[in-house]
C-alpha cells in the first residue's frame, strides 16, 4: 500500500480512538439496579388534594420517591429542584411519577403542599405531595419500607431519591447532590423501562410525533 | 511570481485543509458527546479564558451540578482549534494577497474563506446562545463544508499553476457530472443532519425510550436518508469506475476517485451498522467525519477533471489553429 494511504488510515484510527475515549470519559458512571427484593409494605397516604395514594398507585409505573418538608432550609430545596428538573424532563412520559412524602405533617397541610407543588411548577398528576397525619406512620414507612433511617424528624429525614419499579420494589437509591444525578436517573429509568416495557407504551402511543422546530 | 512562492502557498493550503478537517472532527465530537453547552457562555467559558477543570474552580454564579469538566474541555477544544484554523486561513489570505493579487481564482476564494471563517466563529457563538438550535447547528456544519470546499478550490488552483499539463485526457461534461455528485453529497449530509436532529429531539422528548425506539419513531426520515445514500453511493461507484476505465486519469486524480469510491462504500456500510447497532456514538462521529471527507474528495475530483477539460480545449484549439495555418 502507498505510504500516504497507511498514514491516512492510522490518522483516522487515532482520531476515532480519541473520540471513543472522550465519549467514554464524558459518560456517566455505570448504573447498577438493585435486585427487586424489597417491595414497599401496605401504606395509605393522601396527596395534596386529600385523595388517597396507596401501593396500588405504584403499580404499572416507575416511581421516584423522596422525603421532604416544606420548611426545610437545606437539602429539600435542592432535592425538589432536581425533582422538578426530572419532572419536566419526563413531561411526555405519564408512566414515570414522582412522590414527595412530607416528614412534617403538622405544618405541611394540604394547602401548604398545594402551594409547594405550584411553586415547583407541578401542573399534572405525575408529581404528588403525600402526607399522613400520624408522623409515626411515615417513620415506619421510611424505615421499614424504604429502609432508610428517619431520626429526629423533620430535620433528620433521609436525602436519597429512591427509584421504585412497576411492581413497587426498590431498585435504586441516588444522592440528591450527585453531580450526575439527572444522567444516572435517566439511565436507571431507561433500564427499568426495558424490564417493564408497559411503562413506555403510552409515550409511544401518544403519537404526537412532531418535527423539531 | 516565483515557483517557490507557489510551492509555499500550496503547502500552506494543504496544512490549512488538514487543520479544517481536524476542526470538523472535533466539532462532530462536540455534537455527539453532547458537549455543545459544555461552556454556557461565549467566547469565554464559565467566564474564564482557561476553563475550570474541577468544581472547586467554578465561579460561584454557576450551578456546580451542571458542570462536567470533560464536556467543558471538549467544547473549549473546538473553540481553540477554531482560533488556530482562523489564523491558518488568515495567513493563507495574506499570502494570496501578497503573491497572487492578479490570480483572481486564488485571491477571491482565499479572501472569501477568511470572511466565512469569521462568520463561522460568530455562528459558533449563536449555536451556544441559541441553546443548540437545530437549524443553527446544521448551518454551522454546512458552513464548515463550504469553507473546506473553498480551500480545496484554492489548493487545486495553485496545483494547476505548477502542473499545467493537467490531470488526464477527458471529454468535457464529465466534470459537470461530478459537480452534480458534490451537490448530491451536500444534500445527503443535510438529510443526515435532519436524522440526527430528529433523534436528538426524540431523546429529549422521550428519555425513557431507547435508541431503537427513537430510530423506529424517526423511520420516515431514516428511510429517506438510507435510500438516497444507497443511490448516491451507487452513483459515485458507477461514475468513478467508468471514468477510471474510460479515461486516462493522472495518478493523483485516479487516487482521488478511488478514495471517493472507498469512502462512499464505507459510509454505506457504517450507515447500515448505525441502525443495526443502535447508533453508537463513536460511530456517529466517524460517519459524520467521513461524509465531510467525501465532500472534499468529490470537490477535488471535480476540480481535477475541470482543469483537465480546460487543458484539452486548449489543445483542441491549438491543433485547429495549426490546421488552419
Amino acid at each position: 500500500m502507498k505510504k500516504w494511504a497507511i498514514t491516512a488510515v492510522v490518522a483516522v484510527i487515532g482520531l476515532m480512538m480519541m473520540s471513543l475515549s472522550v465519549i467514554q470519559l464524558a459518560q456517566v458512571p455505570e448504573v447498577k439496579l438493585l435486585e427487586p427484593l424489597q417491595t414497599l409494605p401496605e401504606f395509605e397516604l393522601t396527596d395534596q388534594f386529600g385523595r388517597p395514594f396507596t401501593n396500588a398507585d405504584l403499580k404499572g409505573k416507575l416511581t421516584v420517591a423522596e422525603f421532604i418538608f416544606t420548611r426545610c432550609p437545606s437539602a429539600c430545596p435542592v432535592m425538589s429542584r432536581r425533582t422538578a428538573e426530572l419532572y419536566n424532563l419526563y413531561e411526555n412520559t405519564p408512566k414515570v411519577q414522582f412522590i414527595s412524602i412530607t416528614v412534617d405533617p403538622d405544618y405541611d397541610t394540604e394547602e401548604v403542599l398545594q402551594r409547594y407543588a405550584k411553586m415547583h411548577g407541578v401542573t399534572d398528576e405525575r408529581w404528588k405531595f403525600l402526607r399522613h397525619p400520624n408522623l409515626q406512620t411515615i417513620v415506619d414507612l421510611c424505615e421499614k419500607g424504604f429502609l432508610m433511617a428517619a431520626e429526629k424528624l423533620p430535620a433528620g429525614h433521609p436525602t436519597k431519591l429512591v427509584v421504585l419499579d412497576a411492581r413497587g420494589a426498590i431498585r435504586a437509591y441516588f444522592d440528591y447532590n450527585d453531580v450526575n444525578l439527572i444522567a444516572v436517573m435517566k439511565l436507571a429509568l431507561r433500564r427499568l423501562a426495558e424490564e417493564f416495557p408497559e411503562v413506555k407504551t403510552v409515550a409511544k402511543l401518544s403519537g404526537e410525533f412532531k418535527r423539531p422546530n | 511570481m516565483s515557483e517557490r512562492a507557489v510551492i509555499t502557498f500550496q503547502k500552506w493550503a494543504i496544512a490549512t485543509v488538514f487543520a479544517v478537517y481536524f476542526l470538523i472532527f472535533v466539532g462532530g465530537l462536540v455534537r455527539v458527546s453532547g458537549a455543545g453547552l459544555g461552556c454556557p457562555d461565549w467566547p469565554r467559558c464559565y467566564g474564564m479564558w482557561i476553563p475550570p477543570t474541577s468544581v472547586e474552580q467554578l465561579p460561584p454564579q454557576y450551578d456546580p451540578l451542571t458542570f462536567n469538566p470533560v464536556l467543558t474541555w471538549v467544547e473549549y477544544l473546538n473553540r481553540l482549534v477554531g482560533v488556530v484554523v482562523g489564523l491558518f486561513i488568515l495567513v493563507l489570505a495574506g499570502l494570496a494577497i501578497r503573491n497572487f493579487a492578479k490570480q483572481v481564482k486564488i485571491l477571491v476564494p482565499s479572501i472569501a474563506a477568511l470572511i466565512l471563517v469569521a462568520f463561522q466563529a460568530w455562528l459558533g457563538k449563536i449555536v451556544v446562545v441559541s441553546d443548540l438550535h437545530p437549524f443553527i447547528v446544521t448551518l454551522h456544519l454546512m458552513m464548515a463544508l463550504v469553507i473546506v470546499s473553498l480551500l480545496i478550490y484554492v489548493l487545486m488552483q495553485a496545483r494547476q499553476m505548477r502542473n499545467p499539463e493537467g490531470e488526464c485526457t477527458v471529454e468535457s461534461k464529465q466534470s459537470k457530472i461530478v459537480l452534480g455528485l458534490w451537490i448530491a453529497v451536500m444534500l445527503q449530509i443535510a438529510l443526515g443532519t435532519q436524522v440526527r436532529e430528529t433523534l436528538e429531539w426524540l431523546s429529549r422528548k422521550y428519555p425513557l425510550l431507547n435508541e431503537f425506539d427513537w430510530l423506529e419513531q424517526a423511520r420516515a426520515i431514516g428511510i429517506l436518508h438510507s435510500a438516497y445514500g444507497t443511490l448516491l453511493a451507487g452513483a459515485i461507484v458507477g461514475i468513478g469506475r467508468k471514468q477510471l476505465k474510460e479515461h486516462q486519469l493522472s495518478p493523483f486524480l485516479s487516487d482521488v476517485v478511488k478514495c471517493s469510491i472507498a469512502i462512499a462504500l464505507v459510509q454505506l456500510v457504517v450507515g447500515m451498522l448505525l441502525v443495526k447497532l443502535g447508533i453508537p456514538q463513536t460511530m456517529q462521529v466517524f460517519h459524520q467525519w467521513m461524509s465531510s471527507l467525501l465532500v472534499g474528495f468529490v470537490m477535488t475530483w471535480f476540480l481535477g477533471l475541470k482543469a483537465a477539460e480546460k487543458k484539452q480545449m486548449r489543445v483542441v484549439q491549438l491543433s485547429s489553429v495549426e490546421l488552419t495555418a
